[in-house]
């Protein structure tokens, strides 16, 4: 557990620091009365508020990285009152444990308590927490500590344990995930191999046959190129398909001198996006036209960034505009302004929330998948064409499966129930 | 009777913090709503000014979140274990401020660092080699880690979630309208599925079916473009009220929408 210092508040703390009750003179049935009542009351105060029984703690074996532990407790059966909530103290030494998480409610008896330390030996107590009739449970859910509540009690359990984390190398019911990997590398490699030999077929896609319409247009007015890859990082798919196009943008307005202008949002990206540029120029042979000055982080605040885009498409009047790459909210914001400047835009993206808006307002829109294929098509390298005839053949059995299941499980409904173990059978292997 | 609100003679005079706030956030939205115009230099001082905060806000949440938790005092922390463990208690670095736990993975730590630092590289001439190291890693790892999520989210849930509705629970009766939409929702996945399918020309069958898969999409499409239109207007909203309830009531008392 990280950097937390552990305490326990004492049980009832609260009530026993009252002023002792202090009995005036009663005397013959006054006193009896009195004491009567106070027998009546005793359920009502916190000492013998009902406190979690049995509370149980090991390791979380979904958890793969061994952070978690499962804690699960019950209650004295009838136990009144009922409590508002629990929280769960965790520490490596029974007498110093802290809250970690408060669980509302009285009927739920488990808690996740996750981010500890993998291989570490914990302790657990579970309070059940009592807050006065009518009165809202208020705590502060970053710090469990914090419970708020004017007049909250506390019971809290001896504490349980210690249960180790564990971590595991490998999550049985990820197998079939596994599988459906191993195939499509299978797959890809099998086509790389016949790619390699003969040439594959890549249906038109028209916002790429685009690409070298816009680069002449560029050259022909003599006005940059604005190639924006949006707010991806490096390691990002969308990204790094953006960056395979930017390469070939690159090799093919070099021996014209277009200026390809790229303002970039994350510095490893601009870093990425100057080494292909730059590379892209030496391969065309003029790698005396690459300027790194064109290549520039701007900010990685997604709406800073956009102002700027926008500011700077007013400004250096591109002829074209590529959004290529991961776009959120700001996709309209940059695709309007091109629009507003008169330019021809090209769009490409995964974000298929941000789709209809590039979709809307600009010329053409790679779509999804088709923004992962701009690169084996504008190349045409046997790599990435293998990879990309490998995911056809995936789609290919995916839709097989679809149908078959379909068929499968509509006959189970229609025609013959005593298929429905099989249909559950096919089902399952879906399932992680 | 409430006090009226302070006029543009008492903001100048007395001014508060409050009030520079809502005229500094209020002139800054009108600089940057004046690019519906034209770009002009207001815009331009508003965009710099976005820029340039937010970038170094950037830098400084990059160095306390992470080169400090990430590298610094783990480094401290890497430094005082050897030295401790060479019996040099006397040149023993200080505890770092931040609990930093000790363990194996704490000598991995100069692997991350140096991979990091080669991307300096970029800077010294002849030496430009040792950027692409850690942008490979970046690319590599990026790209390889998002395998099995794909697989996992992208093939089998939505297998499992085209599907499943076929097969209710034993006796369980689903009515007409929902098994149309079942059907319907089949269609459209496997129609969708044969648009992107690029390994053979849309003509025939597939074309018609990838047709189909487009007339999906742009409906998908426009839903979504209407649900988000709408957020964005209540963007809008937003802004305006800020302008008309906070910000106007500031310099012409008594203005602003009523019950203000």
């Amino acid at each position: 557990m990280r950097g937390r210092q552990p305490t326990i508040p004492s049980r009832g703390a609260g009530f026993l620091a009252r002023p002792p009750l202090r009995l005036p003179c009663l005397r013959g049935e006054a006193f009896l009365a009195v004491a009567l009542a106070l027998l009546l009351a005793l359920p009502c105060l916190s000492d013998t508020l009902p406190t979690p029984t049995n509370v149980q703690v090991a390791n979380d074996d979904e958890e793969l990285a061994g952070d978690t532990l499962r804690v699960t407790w019950q209650m004295p059966p009838g136990a009144e009152p009922a409590p508002a909530a629990y929280r769960v103290y965790v520490g490596e030494e029974p007498q110093e444990l802290k809250a970690v998480e408060v669980v509302e409610g009285a009927e739920t008896h488990e808690a996740a308590v996750k981010d500890l330390e993998p291989g570490g030996k914990y302790y657990v107590a579970v309070g059940a927490v009592f807050v006065p009739p009518d009165a809202p449970l208020t705590y502060n859910p970053s710090d469990p500590n914090l419970v708020t509540t004017p007049g909250v009690q506390e019971a809290v359990s001896a504490p349980a344990g210690p249960a180790t984390t564990i971590g595991r190398w490998y999550k049985p019911e990820l197998t079939n995930v596994l599988l459906v990997s191993l195939l499509l590398c299978v797959i890809t490699l099998v086509v790389l191999h016949i790619a390699r030999r003969r040439d594959i077929y890549i249906r038109p896609i028209a916002a790429l046959q685009a690409v070298e319409d816009a680069i002449g247009r560029a050259t022909e007015m003599g006005r940059p190129i604005l190639y924006v890859s949006g707010l991806g990082g490096a390691g990002d798919i969308a990204t790094i398909a953006s960056m395979l196009i930017l390469g070939h943008l690159a090799h093919k307005t070099a021996p014209y001198g277009t200026r390809i202008i790229v303002p970039v949002a994350d510095p490893m990206v601009m870093a990425t996006e100057r080494e292909i540029v730059s590379q892209s120029y030496l391969h065309a042979g003029h790698p005396e036209a690459y300027d790194p000055e064109d290549i520039f982080f701007v900010t990685d605040s997604q709406f800073g960034y956009v102002t700027a885009v926008a500011g700077t498409m007013l400004r250096e009047k591109p002829a074209v505009n590529f959004f290529m790459g991961y776009f959120a909210a700001e996709s309209l914001v940059l695709a309007e302004t091109g629009n507003l400047t008169d330019t021809l835009q090209i769009a490409g993206t995964d974000a298929d929330n941000q789709l209809p808006f590039f979709v809307a307002a600009c010329d053409y829109t790679l779509m999804g998948e088709e923004l992962y294929a701009a690169g084996a098509y504008l190349s045409r390298d046997p790599i990435l064409l293998a990879q990309l005839k490998a995911q056809d053949v995936g789609k290919v059995i995916v839709s097989g499966v679809i149908v078959v299941g379909i068929i499968l499980a509509a006959t189970t409904y229609y025609v013959a129930p005593m298929l429905r173990p099989v249909a559950e059978k096919l089902l399952e292997l879906l399932t992680v | 009777m409430p006090p009226p609100p302070p006029s543009v003679w008492a903001f100048l005079t007395t001014p508060t913090w409050e009030h520079i706030g809502i005229w500094v956030a209020a002139l800054l939205t009108l600089a940057v709503y004046s690019f519906l115009y034209a770009d002009s230099p207001v815009f331009r001082v508003a965009e710099h000014l976005f820029v340039g905060i937010s970038a170094a806000y950037g830098a400084v949440i990059v160095f306390h979140q992470a080169l400090k938790v990430l590298v610094i005092w783990p480094l401290v922390a890497l430094v005082r274990e050897g030295l401790l463990a060479l019996h040099l208690h006397a040149y023993a670095l200080p505890k770092p401020a931040e609990n930093v736990i000790v363990d194996f993975r704490l000598y991995l730590l100069p692997l991350p660092i140096i991979l990091g630092l080669l991307i300096f590289g970029r800077f010294f001439r002849g030496y430009e080699w040792l950027s692409r190291w850690p942008i490979a890693f970046v690319v590599g790892f990026g790209a390889g880690s998002v395998i099995p999520v794909t697989v996992q989210a992208s093939i089998l849930e939505q297998g499992k979630g085209t599907i499943d509705p076929f097969l209710p629970q034993a006796g369980e009766v689903v009515a007409a309208p929902d098994q149309l939409g079942n059907w319907l929702l089949a269609a459209a996945v496997l129609t969708t599925l044969s648009y992107f399918y690029f390994s053979a020309p849309h003509r025939g069958w597939l074309g018609r079916s990838s047709r189909v898969g487009v007339w999906c999409l742009m409906i998908a499409f426009g839903a979504s473009f209407g649900n988000t239109v709408m957020a964005r207007v209540a963007l809008l909203i937003g802004r305006m009220q800020f302008l008309l309830h906070d910000w106007l009531p500031l310099w012409i008392p008594g203005m602003g929408p009523p019950g203000n």
